[in-house]
């Protein structure tokens, strides 16, 4: 009876160590993310993202400072058309607003190109570094644009990646 | 026998069992052990000292690996200031006392830039014209100190001393020293010092030292 239960519980042992085995060395650990939740939710982008929008605030208010001057002048040449220093003036400050507003618009893309750009390097970078602390050999990215048609939600990392990634961005881990 | 081997077998099995574990549980173990060992206030001489504070593994030497870049922060107790002003010479008791009284008063910290597994100057790398290299020798001689703070709570403070060690010869890596006044924030309080690096555009780079960190540290010897 003894040997019996022995021989069961050796069986079952056997099973449950190739099982482990199998587990552990032959199979590829792959999970995902949702890309835009995580991106959103990492610390970087949110304060990256604030001090964007103080820029392009401060820089809508000059130009918002050059279009009422400029409208002023606009409505003083209304009622004095005839007046060629003026009109001069009007047409040299009109330039310049353009000049400006064009200026300050690519400014703006600039900076945002180049947030985006430090966010997604450190993120990658974090990511990296989760995959590898956890022995993962593949972790996708899910967008929406249909590179990950279907994984089951047990799957998706993205919840535990934004704590890890947002320690790591903060120093803390 | 037979019983015999299936007993090697268990504990065949509790050993492997005993291997698998969470890494995050490894980690975490990791972490209160370096806790317990800076708690125990053990006695080191001062180059096992310069050796424990320069150890990642006790948390004072940190690294940030971003793309193609590493940048390390170590915290510099005066001790080690102190010890590396003097290793070269005779090195005495007094000497050493009269050396760490020079350092009072701040809170040391050495910022490295390296090129991951980079060859030739980090300054000269990925330059996008020849004047890039003299803005990036002023930058850091200059410039780069307003892009390095300390945050504590709701406070900011920028360093009251940054020095950039020039190096001529040809490495990978470029290094400052900077300090922050003790009068002017709580170095035994939790904190976090900030780069915004410019230089290759990597974003902010934060490194945080937990509440204490700084001051369980082991006690020296003697010199």
């Amino acid at each position: 009876m003894l040997k019996n239960t022995i021989n069961v519980i050796a069986v079952v042992c056997l099973v449950t160590l190739g099982l482990f085995i199998y587990h552990t060395y032959f199979t590829t650990k792959v999970v995902y993310i949702d890309i835009p939740v995580v991106f959103n939710k990492f610390e970087m982008k949110k304060e990256l993202q604030e001090k964007y929008k103080g820029v392009e605030a401060g820089r809508k208010r000059i130009i918002d400072s050059l279009g009422f001057s400029l409208q002023l002048l606009a409505n003083k040449l209304k009622e004095n058309k005839t007046n060629k220093g003026l009109m001069y003036e009007f047409d040299t400050r009109r330039e310049e607003f353009f000049k400006r507003k064009n200026q300050m618009q690519e400014d703006n893309v600039a900076l945002s190109t180049q947030y985006d750009k430090q966010i997604l390097e450190q993120m990658t970078q974090y990511i990296i570094e989760y995959g590898k602390k956890n022995n993962y050999d593949v972790i996708m990215g899910a967008d929406g644009t249909g590179t990950l048609m279907y994984a089951n939600s047990k799957l998706d990392k993205s919840e535990e990646i934004i704590v890890f990634i947002n320690k790591k961005y903060k120093g803390i881990e | 026998m037979n019983k015999f081997n299936y007993i090697l077998f268990f504990l065949l099995m509790f050993f492997l069992e005993s291997c698998r574990r969470d890494t995050a549980d490894n980690d975490l173990e990791k972490n209160t052990q370096h806790l317990s060992l800076s708690n125990t206030h053990e006695v080191l001489p001062v180059e096992e000292f310069v050796k424990w504070v320069g150890d990642k593994e006790n948390g004072l030497s940190k690294i940030k690996e971003i793309s193609e870049m590493n940048y390390h922060l170590s915290y510099m107790p005066k001790e080690c200031l102190a010890y590396m002003e003097l290793k070269n010479d005779n090195l005495t008791k007094s000497k050493f006392d009269e050396t760490l009284a020079h350092y009072e008063g701040m809170t040391y910290f050495n910022l490295r830039i390296e090129l991951k597994g980079g060859q030739g100057e980090l300054l000269k790398y990925n330059l996008s014209s020849p004047q890039q290299y003299n803005e990036r020798i002023n930058y850091m001689a200059f410039e780069m100190q307003k892009d390095i703070f300390l945050v504590q709570g709701n406070d900011t403070l920028m360093p009251g001393m940054f020095h950039f060690e020039r190096i001529y010869e040809v490495a990978p890596f470029a290094t400052v020293m900077l300090a922050f006044d003790n009068k002017k924030f709580n170095p035994e309080s939790e904190f976090t010092v900030v780069y915004n690096d410019r230089l290759f555009n990597k974003g902010y780079i934060k490194y945080n030292y937990k509440q204490k960190q700084l001051i369980d540290l082991p006690n020296l010897s003697g010199v």
